[in-house]
């Protein structure tokens, strides 16, 4: 016995624009929050920590002594580029904002929730190489965010070096 | 897997390109073959006893003879295998020594349904089916750690972490496009392949023709769920905008395929089987490089830097092989003259100053050094103020061996 399918073909192809719809939505949503964000200055890690092997703590000085990594300054920026490569537009942008006494707003990439209380200093004393959260940093032209940073994750790597997994560890 | 990791040498960079095809194409020979084995041999189970005859038919859509099992089984396993550590060379992650551990249960699958079908013995079937269910589900989870990079340093377990959602999505995807292809290719092989094709007065035709189709269309219309899904708890650093065009892709031919394979269900017979089959593969295709943009995103740092390391590594091995070359050259004196006639005259002569210094005035210091003579003629610098930079000749490693020592043996005849 035939079926008759025709009438079929309508609702299949609107359950396949829907299906399209959907991986497009995912798609915009990737494009708008979860790739690498643009920055202000085009920096490139790639050329400074793995061309020129500059160490992380070189520009990140406050890695090592307090909570936070920190940004550089724009003076450790001007200590190299008031003489070198500065005919590249990016550095004559980096010129720019020195003339102007004006601060870059980098964008954020390795955000926590405000309940986490993460300390740089700890975790750089228990000889925690800094590609175990931010990855490969020294092959990215674009700084991306290559972990999940969930709490599963930490607890993960808490559990598998020993260490404490109370929750007044992270959440005080 | 100590031994598995010393068999390896560092991919070369001409390597690292053909990798990812190389990976794409072993992929594509495999797991449409073994989808398309596993779920027919598994509906023939359901046949086995009702419909004996239809049970066969179903056992010869994928052969297996030594030589499928050989070309689409063992041979891209053992290939993946290594291409997945060149792959993830240098990294913590033993995927080559998971893919080691799921070889050897997939390849007894495949021979116990080989054996079953041969035997008519139902049991090795459903032993095969089941060993291959499970193998494959722990091959999505190898193929799943590949773009999930920062579970890497937590692995303590022989087996990767299997019972993630991302895994179990995975998972079946491959079960669906299993479904999918194994039901083209009944059509393909039991309907439209000249020498295959069931008789027209064959009893079971129309029930295989309806099942294959209704796979088809329940392979199209689920399978778009499970990819969403994938996507949508796939790690961040592993989704790039080739996964979304890639996933467009597939649901635009799942969609003809839908349509079609619904609008045969309503018709005796059917038509385009052949187009529909290569739809099929091609969504697989699509599917595995989708998969593979995945792991490709998840991995883009460690790639930068193993194409940097072969690079380095190449440029080292050929300096040293240089040096080795140069140590062991004979020097013909022959051709160390006519240089000096074509290019050296230009601007020195042996007693008088030309545009450089005269040789009788340099070349002493030389005496008993001929490699200190040759570094300088790779690679000439300013000596003297009172004379211009002596530029490079760019001359090879028998050239230079060959004027150094021409120069030297004549400069010690005029003495």
């Amino acid at each position: 016995m035939a079926l008759n399918t025709r009438k079929l073909i309508p609702v299949l192809v609107g359950y396949f624009v829907v299906c399209a719809l959907a991986v497009g939505a995912l798609g915009w949503y990737w494009l708008e929050y979860q790739q690498a964000p643009v920055q202000p200055i085009d920096f490139s890690h790639r050329i400074h920590a793995n061309k020129l092997g500059l160490e992380c703590s070189f520009c990140h000085t406050g890695a090592a002594v307090s909570a936070r990594a920190t940004v550089p300054p724009l003076s450790r920026c001007m200590e190299c580029h008031e003489s070198a490569a500065t005919d590249r537009p990016e550095i004559v942008k980096l010129t720019g904002y020195w003339k102007a006494q004006q601060p870059i707003e980098w964008v954020k990439v390795h955000s926590l929730p405000w309940h986490v209380r993460f300390t740089h200093k700890r975790h750089i004393a228990a000889n925690v190489d800094c590609t175990v959260c931010h990855g490969e940093v020294k092959a990215e032209s674009r700084v991306r965010r290559v972990r999940s940073l969930t709490m599963g994750w930490c607890v993960d790597c808490h559990r598998a070096k020993q260490v404490s997994v109370d929750c007044w560890i992270c959440h005080h | 897997m100590d031994i598995l990791k010393n068999m390896l040498l560092p991919p070369g960079v001409e390597h690292l390109q053909m990798l990812p095809v190389l990976v794409v194409f072993m992929l594509w020979a495999h797991l449409p073959f073994a989808g398309i084995a596993w779920i027919c041999n598994l509906l023939s189970l359901v046949f086995w006893r009702r419909n004996p005859a239809a049970a066969r038919d179903l056992g010869r859509v994928a052969p297996l003879t030594w030589s499928t099992v050989c070309i689409f089984i063992v041979l891209p396993l053992a290939s993946l295998l290594f291409l997945f550590q060149h792959f993830l060379f240098g990294e913590m992650v033993p995927v080559g020594s998971y893919i080691l551990r799921l070889t050897l249960p997939i390849i007894l699958g495949f021979l116990l349904l080989a054996l079953g079908q041969h035997r008519r013995q139902a049991a090795f079937v459903a032993a095969g089916s089941v060993l291959l269910a499970g193998g494959y589900f722990f091959f999505s989870s190898v193929m799943n750690l590949i773009f999930t990079p920062e579970k890497w340093p937590f692995i303590r377990r022989p087996m990767p972490d299997v019972f993630s959602v991302t895994v179990v999505v995975h998972f079946k995807v491959f079960c669906l496009v299993s479904v999918l292809l194994a039901g083209a290719a009944i059509l393909f092989v039991l309907f439209h392949w000249p020498e295959k094709r069931l008789p027209v007065d064959a009893p079971h035709a129309e029930t295989l023709r309806r099942m294959a189709l209704a796979m088809v269309s329940g392979g199209s219309l689920l399978l778009p769920v499970f990819m969403i899904w994938e996507l949508y708890v796939a790690p961040e650093p592993a989704l790039s905008l080739n996964a979304f065009w890639l996933s467009a892709l597939v649901l635009v031919l799942l969609a003809v395929l839908a349509i079609w394979s619904v609008t045969m269900l309503g018709r005796s017979a059917s038509r385009w089987i052949a187009a529909a089959f290569v739809g099929a593969l091609a969504v697989s295709g699509l599917l595995i490089l989708k998969d593979h943009s995945l792991q490709a995103a998840a991995n883009q740092e460690h790639w930068v830097l193993l194409n940097e390391s072969s690079a380095r590594a190449l440029a080292e091995w050929q300096g040293q092989r240089a040096a080795q070359l140069a140590k062991n050259m004979v020097a013909d004196d022959k051709l160390g003259e006519k240089i000096y006639n074509d290019r050296c005259t230009a601007c020195h002569r042996f007693d008088q100053k030309v545009v450089g210094p005269p040789y009788n005035q340099v070349l002493p210091k030389y005496a008993g050094d001929m490699e200190k003579l040759k570094t300088f003629l790779r690679n000439p610098v300013k000596v003297d103020a009172a004379y211009p930079a002596m530029p490079n000749q760019g001359l090879t490693e028998l050239e230079v061996a060959s004027v150094a020592s021409f120069l030297l043996k004549k400069h010690d005849e005029g003495k």
